[in-house]
Parts: structure tokens; sequence; C-alpha cells
């Protein structure tokens, strides 16, 4: 009994469930994020302060995911839309009442709580896409209809403005209509259609272009362009095969623009080197390959979206931010999910892994989606 | 179509996951050398502790030239590097008398800051860029012009000072001490990093040297001197 129930959830590997792998994956990089964070600020004056702040965060992110495991995913797709608008409306909103912290307003402020509401809307921004993408079946209409409502919430956090995080919502938006059988023609279409907005961005904002070419030839303004690129080579280096000494990170604590957070994946590489750091690759790996096994073994259409979209959105957000640390992307000014600093967006990606979880209990009646797919 | 779909996207991240593991190698191990070697290169500076210079004493050991080393509190205010700064020139020009800027308004000193101001200042060079406390030498002598002709001049080389004429170009070789050489870490605006400083060569004083006659003779010597000359 227990082997057809196991079976019909498509969640088990031998002993090991993949649920249970999530759970672990994501908890071994939290607290390797702590490490790292602990790390990037060692030599100022309170190096437990943020560390310990990040443990916490990920100690109620746990409870988060599993709250939001335990919530039937029925009720996210029912309440998709809903959900949607209230996690929207702060994104406005935190243009009139945020506070701005690094250039950028996108953060409430409670006491000494910083919430950042572009962290917390992506698994809902995710979920939105994948109940349009259920209830459309035309690949133009899903095209159109994606394309309005992702340009709907890049452009708050724009405003902000946060590239990266606009970045990753149309990752998200591209990712979720490629799983869903979208038009490759389109894709291709729309990717010509961004390079005019690409030039003119560049225009606008000429740190842009300072970044590309800093990125491509960061030898001709070390001081300047090429500085972030050049520290981030240097830490790489000191931390070599297995690491400067634990706590002796004083390339990242000195050099390297928001160790904790931007430029976390290279403090952590000083720490502990290469051999310490592959871990988290591939974790994240990991991370990828159990949603797309949990995905595989989901039979309703937009659990799987979903459970693929929210695995490629994460991992993506990770890799871009591990490839700009080994100089393969100009900087971005992407955080790496579960490890820099930030409580929302730890808890974010928790609760996106615990509606993940929810998604892959598919228990094969599909009544619901049925009714919705009318 | 949906598995298919999957698998690339899957297939994606597992090649990213080989290039990226591929890159790291690349800097931890394959080229590891050089980009330390460039990276010390940029970060490291080395500097002098200049010597202090000896004294020069009469017959009875008292000091006719000596010197003193003073602490000026600079804080630079270049509008690129340092924009708060201009706010804490301010609040600092409340707390620390005589703060002035210079001709081209780029940076803000007070010279010989007491040991208290010192003390007080300690903070505002861990929390902010551009403050520093600079140490200075200054060659003093005993307030008498005839004993200055003997003693002589100096002049300032590099933060330590070398004899011009008089005494102290005779016993230059003595008063001078051997300067001290340090390495640190600057930062990107140049500043010092904390805990980076390392004592490469130690700093010897130079020696003092007595003179044969007292302050007394000397000036009376001197005094016979001028009256011969027909002063």
């Amino acid at each position: 009994m227990k082997e057809t129930d196991s079976k019909r959830d498509g969640n088990s590997t031998g002993a090991i469930t993949l649920p249970l792998v999530v759970h672990a994956v994501l908890f071994m990089l939290g607290l390797w994020g702590c490490l790292a964070i602990y790390n990037a600020t060692v030599y100022s004056n309170a190096p437990f302060y943020l560390a310990g702040r990040q443990f916490i965060w990920l100690v109620a992110g746990l409870f988060a995911m599993y709250y939001a495991s335990k919530v039937e995913f029925t009720f996210y797709m029912k309440y998709a839309p809903a959900l949607a608008v209230l996690i929207f409306i702060p994104l406005l909103l935190v243009l009139v009442f945020g506070i701005r912290l690094n250039g950028m307003k996108g953060w409430f402020a409670f006491g000494s709580v910083f919430i950042q509401p572009s962290e917390i809307a992506k698994p809902f921004f995710i979920l939105l896409l994948c109940w349009i993408c259920n209830r459309y079946s035309s690949a133009s209409k899903k095209f159109l209809i994606l394309s309005v409502m992702t340009a709907l919430w890049i452009l708050p956090v724009s405003f902000q403005p946060d590239f990266g995080t606009v970045l990753v919502y149309v990752f998200g938006m591209a990712a979720v209509y490629l799983i869903a059988g979208g038009s490759y023609l389109f894709m291709l279409v729309s990717v010509f259609a961004v390079i005019p907005a690409g030039l003119l961005i560049i225009i606008e904002k000429p740190y842009v272009l300072a970044r590309i070419t800093g990125f491509l030839n960061p030898l001709d303004d070390p001081g300047g362009a090429g500085w972030h690129i050049l520290q981030f080579q240097y830490t790489l280096a000191r931390g070599g095969l297995f690491g400067a000494s634990w706590g002796n990170c004083l390339w990242a604590n000195s050099y390297l623009p928001l160790s904790y957070s931007d430029s976390a994946f290279a403090a952590l590489t000083e720490a502990i080197g290469f051999v310490g750091v592959l871990p988290v690759i591939f974790g994240f790996t990991l991370f990828a390959y159990v949603g797309y096994r949990m995905a595989s073994r989901t039979e309703e259409n937009m659990r799987r979206i979903f459970i693929c979209s929210m695995t490629s959105m994460v991992t993506f957000q990770a890799f871009v931010h591990i490839s700009v640390n080994v100089g393969l992307m100009p900087p971005t000014g992407i955080t790496l999910p579960m490890f820099s600093y930030g409580g929302s967006s730890l808890l974010a990606t928790m609760i996106g892994a615990g509606m993940i979880l929810s998604a892959a209990k598919d228990d094969g009646t599909h009544g619901f989606s049925e009714k919705l797919c009318r | 179509m949906f598995k298919n779909r999957n698998r690339i996207i899957i297939a994606v991240f597992i090649v990213w996951a080989f290039v990226i593991t591929f890159r790291l190698f690349y800097y931890t191990s394959y080229s590891r050398d050089y980009y330390l070697e460039e990276g010390n290169k940029n970060a490291w500076r080395s500097g002098t502790i200049p010597a202090a210079r000896g004294r020069i004493l009469d017959k009875n050991g008292l000091p006719l030239a000596w010197t003193r080393r003073y602490h000026d509190l600079v804080v630079e205010v270049y509008p690129d590097l340092c924009m708060s700064n201009s706010a804490l020139v301010n609040e600092l020009r409340g707390k620390i008398h005589d703060l002035t800027p210079d001709e081209k308004k780029e940076k803000y000193v007070k010279k010989g800051l007491a040991p208290s101001e010192i003390s007080f200042l300690r903070d505002y060079m861990v929390k902010y860029r551009g403050v520093r406390i600079v140490p200075r030498l200054e060659r003093r002598y005993v307030d008498y012009p005839e004993v200055r002709k003997i003693l002589g001049k100096v002049d300032s080389y590099n933060g330590g000072y070398y004899g011009l004429d008089g005494a102290e170009r005779e016993y230059d070789s003595e008063l001078n001490g051997t300067d001290g050489v340090y390495v640190v870490m600057l930062d990107r605006y140049r500043n010092w990093i904390p805990g980076t400083w390392k004592l490469k060569t130690e700093m010897l004083p130079g020696k003092d040297v007595m003179l044969e006659n007292s302050l007394e003779d000397i000036i009376s010597m001197q005094k016979k001197k001028n009256e011969g000359n027909g002063f």
C-alpha cells in the first residue's frame, strides 16, 4: 500500500524521498550561506550580527516552507489571481512608502526588519503565470497575456530600480512559457525585440555600458569599471583549492563590494576554496534535478509547470550570481538564493520550495484542473 | 512535449554547472599564481617610518636641538570619493578646533593633535574613508640665536631631515637614524585597511651627539665673535 502511494505521489527514489532531498539541500545551502555571511563580515565590529540574523531567517524559512507545503496546491490554483493581486500591491506601495538601500527604493522598514516585496513576490508571480498558461491553450494568446502580465510586474520593480530582479522575472516568464509548450518562434522574436530595449537601457544608463566594458576589458579601467571583475579574480585565486584559513577572508572583507550579498559566492570561495564551494554548485544543480524529477512524475499540467518553473527560476538566479562571481558574466547585482544576506529572498525561496512540495503531492484526481481548463 | 522541454532545461543547467566549475578551477588552481601576484601587486603598498633625528646636547647634557613628533588630522573631501565627508567635516569642526581647509579645499587639516583628540578620532577613522592621522617630525632648537648659528639648519626629505650646515651637517651621519619600512593593504580609495599593517624593517632613531662646549660657552664665544666682527 505504501509503495503504491509513493509511486502515485511521484516523490520517492528508493529510501530517499524527493521532498527530503529538497529539505536537506535547502537547509544545507542556508547554513552554508550563514557561514559565508560570517566570513564576509568577519573583520567588522559585529561579525555574528548579519550571520545570526540570517540564521533566524533560515529557521523562519523552514517553518514557512513546512506550512507552504502543507497547504493543498488546489488552494494555490484556486486563489492564484487573488494571491498575485495581494502580493502585487506592496510592489506599488514600496515606491511610495519604501526606504532606499544601496540605491534602490525597494524595502519596507519595520524597526530593524526590512522586507523586500519584489523578492517575496517571486513564487506568486510564477504561480500567476502558471495559472494563465493553464487557462489558455493557444500559444499566441498565452504569449501575449504572459508578456503583458510580466511587463506589469516588472514595471514597479524597474522603477526601484532593481534590474537584477527584473532579469529574474523575465527569465521566470520565459521558463513558464517554454515549459507550458510555448512557441519557439515567439521566443526567438521576443529575444530580437528585447535588443532595442537593451540598447536603450545602455544609452540611458551609462553605468550599464561601463559594466559591460569593464567585464570585457577589466584592466582598461582597473580602479573603475573593471574593479569588480578584477577583485572577483583575485578573491577566487586567494581561495585556491582549499581556501584561505577560516575567518581570514581579507579580500572579501576589504575589496569585494557587498561581499555578504552580491559577491557572496566569491567570499565563500576565499574562505573554503574550490573544494569547499563545489557542493554549492552541486546543491543547486541537484535542486534543479529534483524539480525535474518531481515535475516528470506529476501528471497535472499546472502543478508540473509550476514545479519546473520555480526550480528553474531559483537555479537560474543562483547560476547567474555564481557566473558573475567567476567572471563569466558582467556584474548584475543578483543575489545568491539561500546564501546572500536578506530575509526576504530566503523566505521567498523557502515559500517557493514549500509550494513546489505541495504541487508535487499530485493526488491524481485532477478534478480542479479539469474544471479550470474546461 | 513537456518532458522534452523539461529535459532541455535540466540539460542546460547541468552544462552551465560544468562551465562554472571549470571556470572556478581556472582561477583557484590553474592560473592561481598569476592572479595572486597581480592582486598583491595592486593591494600592497610599502612605506617608510622616518627615523627621529638624534639630539644635539651641550657638554652638560642639555638638549640644544631635538626632534618632536606631532600628529596631524587630515580629512579628504574629494567629491567623487568622499561625498559624505563634507558633512563629516562640519561635524568634526564642531569638535576639533582649527580644522582648516587647504588652498584647493580638497582636504582639511588640523596640525598637532592633542592625545585626547587622537583618542576621540579613532572611531571616525574606522567608520569614514579619507580620515587620517598623519605623523610628522619637527626639528626644534633652543631659543638662542647665537647657538642656532653653531647648530646649523636642516631640510626635510621624505618625512625625515638632513643637515644643511653647522653641527647638523657635521654630525649628520650620527644624527640620522635608519628609516623603518612597513607594508599595508590599501582599499579602493587608497586608505589603509585595518589589521593589514606589517612592519618589515625596524626604525632605528638617530644617535645623540654631545658638543664639547656648554650652552653658556657657546653663547659667550658667539658674542665675542660678533664683537670681533664689529657688530
